[in-house]
């Protein structure tokens, strides 16, 4: 004879193929991304991005560009709105403490020194390629993060203590019966989705209308407001569907603004689409990092101490730490501990989040002790 | 990427007049190197003339030539029985580069004139002498781990990319040219220009001059051939060195060797003291030994790619282990 136990009850979700809300539309190509927003006879922008990493613009020469037929407007920070320089806060996600075109000053390869706007998109491009930036490189860049001379331990990153310590780590580390001090690199790595950063910005009676590719909706009100001293209310950011982020879309990069001040200057809705190369240096990527990972243990297993420094880069003009040290205090019961982050001002582009930090996985200590 | 005119072409006389009308024009058939070029403001044609619906596509044998039209897909050489059965190592160097989907677009004719990957050639902001004659060469002193060890000049350093012209290089392929004057016919070796003080002419096509078929001579040599591919990722990467080699083994000996190399120089390289080396000898590493130090003879490194070297060397004995296979 045999039993059969009763299957528990569970809530019909558990276990459960569930469709996810936008997955048909998105799989069909039904789904309107910001680049597909119906919206009559837009100009398009094209942005043109340094080729130095460091220096200044001196002779912006526009006469083929102007000659293009389409090419209605080319902005430069000769002709640019003046916009204030935000600072990153928890609430404003401001990628960059530089707002566009407010200078000569070049700070990184790629940045974005013009935009063409045309009224096709195929204008706009040649218009891009036709323009001559001069540029006066007076001193070398710093691009290497191992001879960095501007390093910063900021106290707090994301409202979270950057530098933290407990007990007294040096000390119980140099009294170990174990000890491991271990380097570890990771490289630097970019988001690049499927659907790159788009900004489709109009105005309308002193309203400001975006459809963005974003993933922090009302931080791109908040920033657009501030920017263009508008009243939040006036200001409009519409993302229904995402073609993926991964972290690149997070915060409010420079070529939103960019669109945003295109279409004030004409007066007409302007497309800017970044490129599948624009990408790489427009909206983040994933710092590199170097972790020095020091363990010290007792022979029965015990961690005694755990000294993890972490050292990322990041651009003039942001101050983003890889926080690959967040996690390391909360794994272990260790009585001594210190995590340091560093960031390596560069003259790079910026870097920022991308989904999951670069987190060291430790298997090699229980090796060690067995 | 600039305007351009768009036409579609009927016949190769009258692709070639579209052609000549406008100065810079190109013909269009897979449009896999050009598209790009023109994306990224290298190539800059007035005038693209579609020559895609040309009746050139035809793969066909004759006596003992196969004759492969120029507007064939890479794919449908690749797998075509005439080509598998006769001439491994083409239809191996085909399967190795690109993807699936590039291979399916991208045409016989179009695949020899394929641009080199420097870097410096496909970004406008560096200088390039293949670009821009006179302009200098940044590659010179730049991240040229990927750059040629043989063929180079002080102009030129710019590695020949592609896999196809290597294998049809070893096996003595010939192009089949349409011109003013009719047609011609000339050795695949002698179709690659050096680089020399003019890296921007590479082949010895003249203006309005139009690719019509690639031919292949059948024979035993060429049948037992292999083509041999080391890159960094194992598939839709370029060569960093490959190897092309053909060999007729009769009774241990080396009758007849076939060697040419992809990924270390300027132009498909024939390797023929190497192939010297081998005829006659005795089938084993010691001999492939001998031909792959005289196939890298002359080799000038720069900062970045001297692993090219060795590396080529081993990759020759290791593809010619492969091609002797049991009459080793």
């Amino acid at each position: 004879m045999t039993t059969t136990l009763e299957r528990p009850r569970t809530t019909p979700h558990v276990g459960a193929p569930v469709d996810r809300i936008d997955g048909r539309a998105k799989v069909t190509g039904a789904a309107p991304y910001a680049a597909d927003t119906a919206i009559d006879s837009p100009l398009h922008a094209v942005l043109v991005q340094s080729t130095i990493a460091r220096g200044r613009i001196s002779v912006i020469d526009q006469r083929a560009t102007r000659d293009v037929p389409g090419v209605v407007e080319v902005l430069t920070y000769v002709n640019a709105l003046p916009l204030p320089a935000l600072a990153f806060e928890f609430t404003m996600p401001m990628s960059e403490q530089l707002a566009p075109l407010q200078g000569p000053e070049v700070h990184y390869d790629g940045q974005h020194v013009a935009a063409v706007i045309g009224t096709t998109f195929e204008a706009a491009l040649e218009g891009a390629a036709l323009l001559r930036i001069t540029y006066e490189a007076v001193e070398s860049p710093e691009l290497d993060v191992d001879t960095a001379r501007d390093v910063e331990q900021p106290e707090q990153f994301f409202g979270s203590e950057a530098q933290v310590r407990h007990g007294d780590p040096e000390t119980a580390y140099a009294a170990s019966d174990v000890q491991l001090d271990v380097t570890y690199r990771t490289p630097n790595e970019n988001h690049n989705p499927l659907e790159p950063s788009v900004t489709v910005a109009q105005w309308r009676d002193g309203e400001l209308t975006v459809h963005d590719s974003t993933q922090w909706v009302r931080g791109t009100r908040t920033v657009l407001a501030r920017c263009f001293d508008l009243p939040e209310e006036k200001v409009h950011v519409i993302a229904p569907y995402l073609g993926g982020g991964f972290g690149c879309k997070g915060f409010v990069w420079p070529h939103t603004l960019v669109a945003a001040m295109a279409a004030k200057i004409t007066g007409k809705p302007v497309k800017l689409v970044l490129s599948r190369e624009q990408m790489f240096t427009s909206c983040g990527h994933r710092s590199l990092t170097h972790q020095r990972l020091r363990v010290g243990a007792s022979r029965d297993g015990r961690l005694r101490a755990v000294l993890h420094d972490v050292l990322n880069e990041s651009s003039r003009v942001n101050v983003f730490i890889e926080a690959a040290g967040g996690v390391t205090p909360m794994l272990f019961d260790v009585p001594s501990f210190a995590v340091t982050h560093s960031v390596a001002r560069l003259d790079v582009p910026s870097a920022t989040a991308m989904r999951a930090e670069a987190v060291l996985h430790r298997r090699r200590l229980s090796r060690r002790t067995g | 990427m600039r305007a351009f005119d768009f036409v579609v072409a009927e016949s190769p006389a009258e692709a070639r007049a579209l052609v000549c009308e406008v100065p810079g024009s190109r013909f269009y058939a897979g449009g896999t190197t050009l598209v790009d070029l023109m994306k990224a403001d290298v190539e800059r044609p007035g005038r693209v003339v579609d020559i895609s619906r040309l009746p050139l596509a035809a793969i066909e044998r004759s006596g003992d030539v196969v004759r492969i039209g120029a507007l064939a897909r890479n794919s449908d050489v690749a797998y075509h029985p005439l080509v598998a059965t006769n001439f491994p190592a083409v239809a191996q160097a085909l399967l190795s580069g690109a993807s699936g989907q590039i291979r399916n677009a991208a045409t016989i004719g179009g695949n020899l004139l394929q641009r080199t990957r420097c870097s410096y050639f496909r970004e406008t902001r560096w200088r390039c002498n293949k670009r821009e004659p006179g302009s200098g060469c940044d590659a010179l002193e730049g991240f040229n781990r990927g750059h040629a060890v043989l063929g180079t000049s002080e102009a030129c350093i710019a590695t020949y990319p592609g896999d196809l012209a290597v294998a049809l290089t070893a096996l003595g392929a010939h192009v089949v040219i349409e011109g003013e004057h009719g047609e011609r016919t000339v050795a695949l070796v002698d179709f690659y220009r050096l680089p020399g003080d003019r890296p921007d002419r590479e082949t010895t096509l003249a203006g309005g001059e139009l690719i019509t078929a690639i031919e292949l001579r059948v024979e035993p040599l060429h049948a037992r051939s292999h083509y041999l591919k080391v890159r960094d990722r194992a598939s839709y990467e370029f060569a960093l060195v490959s190897v092309a080699c053909a060999l007729r083994i009769d009774r241990g000996r080396i009758a007849d060797a076939r060697l040419a190399l992809g990924g270390v120089a300027t132009v498909p390289w024939r390797a023929y003291a190497a192939e010297e080396s081998l005829a006659g000898a005795e089938a084993g590493d010691a001999a492939y030994r001998v031909a792959a130090e005289r196939a890298l003879d002359g080799a000038r490194t720069r900062a970045h790619n001297a692993f090219k070297v060795e590396l080529a060397r081993r990759a020759i004995v290791r593809a010619l282990r492969t091609t002797a296979g049991g009459a080793a």
